[in-house]
């Protein structure tokens, strides 16, 4: 491995399997974020209104909304782009 | 009802009005999340009412003060009454 590369990029990059190429312009990701969002915003999508959880059933889950119900279950849990 | 089950439906009354104060927060004029906060503000007032007519003031401002302070003289609410707190 080329001593020169310290950092944790340039040891990644430069793993035995192949040389780091010239970079190529790197493709777009295909996300479901509309085309004309600027970069390096933070989004949050608005929450609609939903039937809620009836009342006792919201405080057993910690929220009375189901969209935002979303345990802790150790992997991601809902894919995203 | 029992006192511990009334105690539950006030804390289940007074979380779905957090929530609903959370979305209204943002929401100011959804008239759905409107609607939930009136329901269960109605819901919980008359279960706080009930609560303190038959068991003593909920929090001491609850207390009215006329003959005596009933805040210190009734049962608080976490004590529990003789027969209650072997269950869980």
């Amino acid at each position: 491995m080329d001593n020169k590369d310290k950092t944790l990029l340039g040891m990644l990059l430069s793993g035995d399997d192949e040389l780091p190429r010239e970079a190529e312009s790197c493709p777009v990701p295909k996300t479901k974020l509309p085309r004309e969002m600027p970069y390096a915003m933070a989004y949050v999508p608005f929450q609609p209104w939903e039937k809620p959880y009836d009342c006792e059933a919201a405080l057993q889950r910690g929220t009375a909304f189901p969209c935002l119900d979303k345990p802790f279950i150790g992997e991601e849990a809902v894919k995203n782009g | 009802m029992d006192k511990h089950k009334l105690m539950l439906r006030i804390q289940a009354a007074g979380f779905a009005l957090t929530e609903a104060n959370l979305y209204l927060d943002s929401h100011p004029a959804c008239r759905e999340g409107l609607a939930y906060y009136r329901e269960h503000k109605a819901k919980y007032d008359e279960l706080v009412k009930e609560y303190q007519e038959r068991f003593g003031p909920l929090t001491a401002c609850a207390s009215e003060g006329t003959k005596k302070w009933e805040w210190v003289t009734e049962p608080f609410p976490w004590e529990l009454s003789e027969n209650e707190g072997g269950e869980d």
